[in-house]
Parts: C-alpha cells; structure tokens; sequence
C-alpha cells in the first residue's frame, strides 16, 4: 500500500484503523452480548410463551424484535479483522518508506 | 312400588345412554394458543419453529374415548422462523410450497391401547397425514384431557372442552420434501409437538 502524504500520514491512518477495528470488534461483541447472545441466526421476532390456565397449554406469543446471530457477530468480527490488517500494511509500508529514506 | 322404582332406574339408565352421545370438539380457537412446534436437529443446524393456524373438528366420547374420530388441518403459511430468510425458504417451492399446498392434515381413523384414568385418555391414534402433496398413513400417540363443563372458565359460553397433546416424529422424506438433500443443515426427522383445545359447546 503507497500513501501519498508520507509517513506522518501513514501513523494517523493505522490509528484510525485500529481505532476503527476495536470499536467495531467491541460493538459487534457487546450489542451481540446485550441483545440476548442468540446462537443461531440473527432473527427479527421473538416467541414468547404464556401458559392457558384454563387448558394448560403453553401458547407463542410472536413479537418483533431485532435479535442478531453468530452471523452478524462473524460479520464484525470479520470487518474489524480486515481493518486491523490494513493497519499492520499501512505500518508495513511506513517502516519501508523510512528505509528508503534513510538510505537515501 | 319396587317394580316402579326398577322401571324409573331402567328409564334413567336408557335416557343417560340415550343421551351420552359422542361430542364434536372444534378446534379453532379464538384465543391462538393451538400450536404445533417443529424441530429439525442436523449435524450443522438446528430449527425450531411454531405454527399457530390450527383448525378441524374432532368427535369425542367420553364415555368411550377410543371411538374418537376427526380432523385436524394446521394452515402451512402459518408455520413461521424467528429468521426471515429461513421463513421464506420454508415457505418457498423448494420446500412445503404453501402456495401450492395451503394445508397439512392429519385425519384420524382409530385408536389403539387406550387408557382411560380419571378425565385423561391416552391411546395410539392411527391415522392418515397429508402434507407437501403426500398422504401417509402414521400412529401417533396422544394424550387426550376432558375437561368437562370448562368452556364457559375459557370463553363465558357454557360447554366442554378437549386437550389434545402429541409427540411424535415424521420424515420430511416420506412427504416428498427434499428427499435425501441438504440433511447435514434440515434433519430427514422431523419432531412435532401439538398442543391444542377444542370446544364443544352446549346450546
């Protein structure tokens, strides 16, 4: 990766990234965690069961409500892992640039 | 006088004979607690599911509860997932068809093995289940609850109603959905777990 503005540049957008890369990392963990830790698939209602007293049966009470997955979990997960390693190549390509620097 | 009071008992035994007649349970209840919950359990996925448009009439004696009769159709557009893709997969043509095929069925022929202790029946009903285009004939074991004189409790009308519990399991095979595909995400078995009341009510 080659970024224009040089070195002093480079050390603000790997920040920003990794940044970026925890927040989403902490975000996707945390509304994964307080929205019920689901371990299925993200789901948009949720059952409710309330008991007959009359017959005994448990029937579904069927509500809207967002619940995320494992998949929206792997899918932050995921975007702030590729952040991450765009920061570590943006670093990679600071050390490279101050190399050639020195040698010149 | 005692062949008076013989006769008045013969009158009483004739009349509550003549009056025990079978009671025909509706199941469509207003108050939506009739469900049927659904279970796949394969190597990579498990499913749960409810479905709650359940109707159908069944005749019930109970007086002789292995005379039980009837019908009982569940509306497939009403089987739902909390996951709106694997709802509309499930309702697609690649699956139950719900546009095609509206209804699944199980109608009862028989009874075997019937217990009766106190208002609670159990037996092994016997018989035909429609379902994805595909009739089979199946035995499935029930637990059938009389509560006498409870309608009025549930709804203010006066009458009787019938519970009706049942486990048991079928293979999604034997209806012609998806035969031997995808098993390692919706398991052939299928578990189902019905719960419903009907109503009979009186007047």
């Amino acid at each position: 990766m080659r970024l224009r503005n040089g070195p002093a540049a480079s050390v603000r957008y790997e920040g920003i990234l990794r940044i970026c890369a925890i927040g989403l990392a902490v975000f996707s963990l945390l509304s994964w965690l307080l929205l019920g830790a689901n371990r299925g698939w993200t789901k948009t209602t949720r059952t409710r069961w309330q008991k007959d007293p009359v017959t005994e049966i448990e029937g579904p009470l069927i509500e809207k409500a967002f619940l995320p997955g494992v998949d929206l979990l792997a899918v932050g997960l995921s975007g702030a892992l590729i952040l991450f390693v765009v920061s570590l190549l943006v670093t990679k390509n600071k050390t490279n640039s101050n190399q050639v620097n020195s040698s010149s | 006088m005692k062949n008076k009071f013989v006769a008045a008992l013969g009158f009483i035994a004739l009349a509550a004979t003549a009056f025990a007649a079978p009671l025909e349970f509706d199941f469509k209840d207003p108050k939506g607690v009739n469900n049927v919950i659904f279970k796949t359990d394969a190597p990579l996925e498990s499913i749960n599911g409810t479905a709650t448009g359940i109707s159908g009439n069944v005749t019930f004696d109970p007086d002789n509860p292995g005379a039980v009769k009837g019908k009982i159709v569940v509306q497939s557009a009403s089987l739902h997932l909390g996951n709106p893709m694997q709802k509309e997969h499930l309702h697609s043509d690649k699956w139950l068809d719900v546009t095609r095929y509206p209804e699944i069925t199980f109608e009862v022929e028989s009874a075997k093995n019937v217990k009766t202790e106190g208002n609670v029946t159990t037996a092994d009903v016997g018989g035909k289940m429609s379902l994805h285009g595909a009739t089979k004939p199946i035995t499935v074991p029930v637990k059938m609850t009389f509560l006498k004189d409870k309608l009025k409790a549930r709804t203010g009308k006066e009458g009787d109603l019938l519970v009706i519990r049942a486990n048991f399991k079928i293979r999604r095979s034997d209806f012609r959905i998806n035969p031997g595909q995808m098993e390692d995400k919706v398991s052939d078995d299928i578990e189902l777990n019905l719960s419903i009341a009907g109503a009979a009510p009186r007047g």
